[in-house]
């Protein structure tokens, strides 16, 4: 199919401009800009991205994916450890024949209600396990493609290696055709005219040219936010798709709740790996985890089975790990450590089997993980040395409010994914990577039904040059602050008061350091370089301005939650109340300031329960139910993938 | 122990010829860097103009996007280890397709 977008190019004049000193002025008239024009314009080129695109395209759509990154490698489903899933029923319909019944829609349905602590808008989780079975179900056909192998764990969900994820998202696309690509642009605001989207403003990252993007809708898969210093998401995880929408006046929720996993600390080669938290789902009964006095850290039985058995390991490990962490029994970079006992040599055996049979699997090689060697963990581990793990978010739970179709406050502009907020609440265990698929897919069809049914907007020019104006200052600033320092400066206040544990003094001081760095340091960011081709430190400063918006809401309603629910947890508020909080916080545009206002959670089929838990972690264990819950096979993911590896040699032998 | 970092540096904007600059960087004996720590420890601390590869960086060898010339071979910079000491050399993939210093589009 033909390119079906048209593109024109408007090239200013090169003119010079002096300050009254004689020194070059930087003058945002002489960058390129030019445009594109589309029907619907998909921003991010993951899952959520990719699949609003699928589906738009197909209802004849002309359709423009631009992405901060590239197709099928960027964002964070490569990152993803990283499963899927639908119901069991639906399994079986679709011919998977060890699929568990068991997990019918409904379990699946009070599962992710009961794991987002009630918070979650449950009209979002039945649209979530309604459309898992057939959006799963061709994903998998893609997934074929790639070549990597799909391992299938009961009772319902499919393991892979995040890279295959990212490539099957690209062969959807390129199967669908027609689908224009702009890639390694990012995208600075959504256009708005007469209180709807009109397109949307664009850098070109390696030309350092606007790109102004006239869209009749405009989806945003732009994924979450990451403020703390340590990591094991993509770079590009900066919030700018939340951070955007509130620039245009949407609410935005949930912002108090990330998801940590134990992660790797060093060597620095290798930080931010989520090795360890597989690693503890394949050789978690030869693990003793000890604090940074090499002191056990003591988990409750019935919660140690759990973390063990299921994937509210996510939780317990970051409660009972962060605890030691952020009261200062934590190790000297502010982690625990795993031991690997010498005694007794069967476990550390079954561990590394498993290990070993899953990596030569999905990454190709022996004791890789990703594209990473690790070899040296292996001896490491038969040594008995101990391994310095911290705790690094995967996931930012919340984003822009959105409705079951993913449309927003702002007509025209559709958000599905980690973006958005509402289908997880205060705890994600289901898969983000079904959330993309099934969100993306929605996002797009209710894109092209406002698309045809609205027709465009004209673009506002004033507001592009105001944005031009406001994204290029650092050029002008002379001698101020490089936007790397004011970086490492907020997020060094976010990790001290925004971290794992919380208390009213650290979050109240985080929020006057943020303050200070929005009023005071990120005005006076000032360029090194005047070039604007491929010039990082522009994108950095626009990066931490979207930051700066997720993190201070996420502040504020951490200060204004207080008691600890899923992942917000605080050690001066230990309790669960749902007779005071069981509410969503959300942060509203007022006239450029935060305003945080509530919101109830839509009820379809479970009523909000009522109550207190002294401590929080006595709801989880309420949950354990003694793996009754059918939903609680699924975690143990290294159980299933070695069995599937040992029947295979098995057979082989035979 | 220092090492010595040279470091090619090239703007297609300006038309100028490239060369090399030399940075010497600390990296503590018991620690092990790779090839993107070294350059985001220069930029951050040193020169915040270099120009790299840094942004949908994965970090763990996944997206295959942050490619350079390390001493001389085409290599990952997020799983290229650099050492510790001695003279170390990082160059853009292609002089054709660089962008801007060690970026290439």
């Amino acid at each position: 199919m033909s390119s079906i977008v048209s593109i024109k190019k408007i090239v200013f004049s090169q003119k010079k401009f002096f300050d009254n000193k004689g020194g070059f002025m930087f003058d945002v008239s002489n960058i390129k800009s030019r445009v594109i024009k589309t029907d619907v314009l998909a921003i991010g080129a993951s899952g959520a991205g990719s699949l609003a695109a699928i589906a738009a395209r197909r209802q004849g759509c002309e359709v423009t994916i631009v992405a901060k990154g590239k197709l099928g490698k960027s964002g964070n489903a490569i990152m993803a450890g990283g499963s899927f899933s639908m119901d069991g029923i639906s399994a079986r319909q679709y011919g998977e024949k060890k699929a568990d019944p068991a997990l019918t829609p409904n379990v699946m349905f009070e599962d992710i209600v009961k794991q987002s602590f009630y918070l979650a808008e449950q009209d979002i989780v039945e649209q979530f396990v309604k459309n898992a079975g057939p959006r799963i179900s061709e994903f998998l056909g893609w997934m074929e493609k790639t070549k990597v192998k799909t391992i299938f764990l009961p009772p319902s969900t499919w393991f892979t290696a995040g890279r295959a994820i990212g490539q099957a998202c690209k062969i959807g696309v390129k199967e669908t055709g027609g689908i224009k690509l702009v890639e390694d642009v990012m995208i600075i605001d959504i256009l708005v005219n007469n209180g709807r989207v009109a397109g949307a403003l664009g850098l070109d990252l390696y030309k350092g040219e606007f790109i102004i993007f006239e869209a009749k809708a405009v989806v945003l898969g732009t994924g979450g936010y990451q403020p703390f210093s340590f990591r094991n998401t993509v770079t590009d995880m900066t919030g700018d798709g939340a951070a955007m929408a509130f620039r245009a006046g949407v609410p935005i929720a949930d912002m108090e709740f990330h998801l940590f996993l134990p992660t790797l600390i060093s060597p620095k080669s290798h930080r931010g790996s989520i090795l360890p938290y597989i690693y503890y789902m394949s050789g978690m009964r030869s693990i003793d985890l000890k604090n940074g006095n090499h002191d056990e850290i003591v988990i409750p039985k019935v919660l140690l089975e759990m973390a063990q058995g299921t994937k509210w390991s996510k939780q317990i490990l970051a409660y009972y790990l962060g605890k030691e962490i952020c009261s200062g029994r934590g190790s000297k970079n502010n982690g625990i450590y795993y031991h690997f006992p010498r005694r007794p040599y069967i476990k550390h055996a079954i561990g590394m089997i498993k290990f070993d049979v899953m990596s030569k699997q999905l990454y190709r090689k022996n004791w890789f993980y990703q594209g990473e060697d690790y070899n040296w963990l292996k001896e490491g581990i038969k040594n008995g040395t101990p391994l310095e793990v911290g705790l690094s978010s995967e996931y930012s739970n919340g984003g822009v409010v959105v409705d079951a179709k993913m449309a927003t406050s702002l007509p025209g502009l559709f958000v599905p994914g980690e973006a958005n907020s509402g289908a997880f609440g205060a705890l994600r265990i289901a898969d983000g990577v079904t959330e993309m698929i099934v969100q993306g897919y929605e996002a797009g069809n209710s894109a092209a039904e406002f698309s045809k049914r609205a027709g465009g907007e004209e673009i506002d020019q004033n507001q592009v040059d105001e944005i031009k104006q406001r994204v290029t200052k650092g050029f002008n600033n002379k001698g101020g602050l490089s936007p790397y320092k004011v970086r490492t400066a907020f997020e060094k206040t976010v990790d001290d008061g925004f971290n794992i544990i919380r208390d009213e003094k650290g979050l109240q001081a985080t929020l006057n350091e943020i303050d200070r760095i929005k009023k005071e340091d990120f005005p006076n960011i000032s360029f090194s370089s005047q070039t604007q081709n491929y010039n990082f430190e522009w994108i950095e400063a626009m990066q931490l301005e979207n930051l700066l918006v997720c993190t201070e809401v996420g502040v504020r309603a951490a200060l204004l939650r207080k008691e600890s629910r899923g992942t917000h947890m605080r050690s001066d508020f230990p309790q669960l109340d749902n007779n005071n909080f069981l509410y969503r916080l959300v942060g509203e545009n007022d006239h450029g300031k935060i305003k945080m206002t509530t919101k109830v959670p839509k009820v379809t089929k479970m009523l909000l329960p009522t109550g207190k838990y002294d401590q929080m972690m006595d709801y989880t264990i309420e949950q354990s139910g003694g793996h009754k819950n059918v939903n609680a096979k699924e975690a143990n993911i290294m159980a299933d993938v070695v069995k599937e590896g040992f029947n295979k040699i098995f057979k082989r032998g035979k | 122990m220092m090492l010595n970092v040279n470091i090619y540096r090239n703007n297609k904007q300006d038309n100028k010829e490239g060369k090399f600059d030399v940075f010497k960087v600390h990296i503590p004996d018991n620690e092990q860097w790779n090839a993107l720590d070294l350059m985001r420890h220069i930029s951050t601390n040193m020169d915040a103009s270099l120009g790299f590869y840094y942004h949908s960086v994965c970090n763990h060898g996944i997206c295959a996007r942050c490619s350079v010339r390390s001493n001389g071979k085409v290599s990952l910079a997020c799983v290229t280890i650099v050492p510790n000491s001695g003279t170390y050399t990082l160059e853009p993939v292609s002089e054709k397709r660089c962008t801007r210093d060690l970026a290439i589009k």
